[in-house]
């Protein structure tokens, strides 16, 4: 059949996308009634493709698979009476009906794909204004020191130099105290009852660094618990800590 | 008075995304209405050609264009931002899903009758699409639907830009056709 010569040849060189894209382009453009492919043919064609391609394209392969076992079934189908016919695959037409109806579908949703290229080959010669910030700006941290005068450097100063001189002197000893996180997180919830705190008044008390730690560990223990807000208005600023419902502005 | 015309124009040429009349309003203190007679001036002087820049209604609002006869000199200063071409595969899917969304991978499936899941995989990677949630269905499928870069790549205002479904149907003669060859009775060969 020299129809199906033309046909063999087409699926060996051309990629389809699935059995419905191969259907619609045999029956449009090549005018072939698929009930006239030989079986016989299909399958010649498989083997002979799969021995040419042993070395090359294993996706290609079993993509030409998928659609010569579809025109197999369609055969298939079209050979058995329609009362035989009991639906088992979902996925796939039953009938000459439903695959007619299957096919117009798909063909409406080809020629919307179309008109979406269309749309875009236009709207690709808009360029749009772009002023976006460039990467390395884009990312780049706000300056903190804006608005900062001296005035605020020598202030900054005098905290630090206060701090340190009312600290004690740090003593080690020989073996870490253990850490009582548990305590802490009741000095915390006690001293919050009255009113939400700043950070540096509840770690005023603080003798050494173990201290400090068990506080931030209770802190992070309290907000996990959902028990605490906190929040940091300013960019390193004193952190404020407040029970859930009481954070006042 | 204002020189309402010189802040929109100001506004517009700065902004890096589209600005709604309601935005353009808020920032010149003056009711939307004065806004869009501005826009409607400014839309107007897009008859000139002569010019190289544009005004248009995007989603979202106005945006300064160039002038797209120009589009191949600007190609060459910004060659780097125009986006590949998607394949047929992905552009079919993408149909599917711009007109049936939410939609599944198995319901894209029964329509395309072939997998779409590397369609899926590129139309995600463009930002054409994204999931949208689950269905109520065996297995909890995921939802896909289209993504907001859809609309401007596509030049679309908004979803309802989209012709209807139904504009796209075959053509009486390939109707005949197709429906002629699979719905005939009888009459096998082999």
């Amino acid at each position: 059949m020299g129809q199906t010569d033309t046909m063999s040849y087409k699926i060996k060189t051309e990629v389809y996308e699935g059995p419905f894209d191969l259907l619609l382009d045999l029956i449009l453009r090549k005018k072939l009634d698929i009930y006239e492919i030989s079986l016989a043919q299909i399958t010649a064609d498989y083997l002979d493709y799969l021995r040419e391609m042993r070395a090359l394209d294993l996706e290609m392969a079993s993509e030409f698979l998928l659609v010569a076992a579809t025109l197999l079934e369609i055969k298939v189908k079209g050979l058995l009476s329609e009362e035989e016919e009991e639906a088992e695959d979902a996925d796939f037409p039953q009938t000459r009906e439903d695959l007619a109806e299957k096919l117009l579908e798909f063909q409406k949703f080809k020629n919307a794909a179309d008109f979406l290229e269309e749309k875009r080959e236009i709207e690709a010669r808009f360029f749009a204004r772009q002023n976006v910030l460039e990467e390395k700006f884009a990312t780049h941290p706000p300056d903190l020191l804006a608005d900062f005068t001296v005035a605020d450097l020598a202030e900054t100063l005098t905290a630090i130099l206060a701090k340190n001189s009312q600290s004690q002197p740090e003593y080690y000893l020989p073996a870490p105290s253990p850490l009582n996180v548990n305590k802490k997180m009741d000095f915390i919830l006690k001293n919050l009852a009255r009113a939400s705190k700043n950070l540096s008044v509840l770690t005023k008390d603080c003798q050494n660094k173990g201290d400090i730690i068990a506080t931030f560990l209770a802190l992070l223990e309290l907000h996990k618990q959902g028990k605490i807000f906190l929040k940091q208005p300013q960019d390193f600023g004193d952190i404020k800590v407040a029970l859930k419902g009481k954070l006042k502005h | 008075m204002k020189p309402l015309k010189g802040i929109v124009e100001s506004l517009l040429f700065v902004a890096d995304k589209p600005l709604s009349p309601q935005k353009l309003a808020e920032i010149a203190e003056v009711e939307p209405r004065e806004i869009n007679e501005i826009l409607k001036g400014l839309l107007d002087e897009n008859q000139d050609e002569n010019r190289g820049f544009l005004l248009r209604k995007v989603s979202g609002g106005y945006r300064f264009y160039a002038q797209p006869r120009y589009h191949s000199f600007v190609e060459k200063l910004v060659s780097a931002t125009v986006s590949k071409r998607a394949s047929r595969a992905a552009l079919e899917t993408l149909a599917i899903i711009a007109y049936k969304q939410p939609i599944t991978k198995g319901e894209i499936k029964a329509i395309r009758g072939v997998s779409p899941e590397a369609a899926l995989n590129s139309l995600l990677e463009k930002e054409l699409i994204k999931e949208t949630g689950r269905k109520d269905a065996p297995g909890q499928p995921i939802l896909y639907g289209t993504a907001p870069k859809f609309l401007g790549v596509f030049g679309l205002k908004n979803i309802r830009d989209l012709p209807p479904l139904e504009k796209f149907a075959p053509e009486k003669e390939t109707k005949k056709v197709i429906e002629g060859k699979l719905t005939r009775e009888g009459e096998f060969q082999q």
